[in-house]
């Protein structure tokens, strides 16, 4: 759901690369010179980039709610 | 320099990643170092997560898990660092702990997901073993949603746990050796061209190495050559390791200490057996 921190494969960490990989391929450049630009050379840390799609913020739209709030949140009830 | 001296020359020293040329070590020995410094080399890593609160979506094992994920820089003293993992290794583990302590709350006002990134781990007491990148996202919260944990840094293992090790890949490589055969080749441009890293060239009639530490020994050129003429072979007497690491720990300490460790446990042998 997040990017990973570390590649599967090879366990190099990548969680501190990926906000200026997100920050140039959103301005158009092209994600292999990015990756040899961050220093990211075997494809088993490059798939991580390439393959990752964001879906965390769709999943934080549900929230835990706590016990004591369960009434309010439904109508006020308890 | 005879022949069959050990030498070595660091060909490549940039933070994080370390080259290391040696001559006349025998592979046995070369590899026992490199499994050393994968497996037995002591680092700090969140091992323990305590949640006193988490009304996100995100399961707190999902969160501690990422945790564990993240380098933290290890006080780098060899001598040290080969005691604990001897000690490790012998069943007393160090007694050492860092806690760490981090509380995030998403307010309505801010419209979007908050981000929790590394630097918001705060180590208490221990002020050097805090995260080695400040900018690595540990987890999303979305409006009115809370995390708040603490968590317990140890040192452990590269054989315990992934997390443990100081390093990403540490391998090492022979110096490549191509064989060419003048007599038996017929003019074919193949096997320059079919090179995936570009390190062969026709010098005088002769295909040579640009390179020879560019070679990955893949023997495309072999294969791509009809007449026969092109071998690729390596010299084992010659060795490059390298150690890419993953920030916890200087590459230079990490190598001191896997050698230590050996030092160490060679001298346990020798006391077991008594002589």
């Amino acid at each position: 759901m997040l990017f990973p921190i570390r590649c599967f494969t090879c366990g190099k960490v990548l969680g501190d690369k990926w906000d200026e990989y997100k920050k140039r391929v959103d301005a158009g450049e092209a994600p292999s010179k990015i990756l040899d630009d961050l220093g990211v050379k075997r494809y088993c840390c490059r798939r991580m980039f390439i393959s990752y799609v964001e879906i965390m913020d769709e999943v934080l739209k549900f929230t835990v709610y706590k016990a004591e709030n369960i009434g309010e949140k439904i109508g006020g009830e308890s | 320099m005879s022949q069959t001296e050990l030498s070595v020359k660091v060909i490549e020293d940039k933070p994080g990643l370390l080259t290391v040329e040696f001559s006349n070590l025998r592979r046995e020995v070369l590899n026992g170092i490199r499994r050393t410094i994968l497996a037995e080399v002591p680092t700090l890593a969140i091992d323990e997560v305590l949640f006193t609160e988490n009304s996100s979506p995100i399961y707190g094992e999902y969160i501690a898990h990422r945790l564990g994920m993240v380098p933290i820089k290890t006080p780098d003293d060899p001598e040290i660092l080969s005691q604990i993992s001897i000690d490790i290794q012998g069943g007393n583990p160090p007694n050492m702990r860092v806690e760490y302590q981090l509380r995030a709350e998403c307010p309505p006002q801010l419209g979007q997901p908050l981000t929790v990134s590394s630097d918001m781990l705060k180590p208490l007491g221990v002020e050097e073993a805090r995260p080695v990148y400040d900018n690595i996202q540990l987890f999303k919260l979305g409006q009115n949603q809370v995390v708040e944990l603490q968590a317990t840094a140890r040192y452990g293992l590269g054989k315990q746990h992934a997390k443990f090790s100081p390093v990403s890949p540490v391998v090492y490589i022979y110096k490549p050796v191509l064989i060419f055969d003048k007599t038996k080749d017929e003019p074919c441009d193949q096997h320059v061209s079919v090179c995936p890293t570009n390190c062969l060239e026709y010098k005088h009639g002769e295909l040579v190495f640009t390179n020879p530490w560019d070679c990955i020994l893949c023997r495309a050129c072999e294969k791509a050559c009809k007449s026969g003429a092109t071998k690729i072979m390596w010299d084992e007497s010659v060795a490059r390791l390298t150690i890419e690491a993953t920030g916890s720990l200087p590459p230079k300490v990490i190598l001191k200490t896997a050698i230590l460790i050996l030092l160490k446990k060679f001298k346990l042998v020798s006391e077991k057996v008594g002589a």
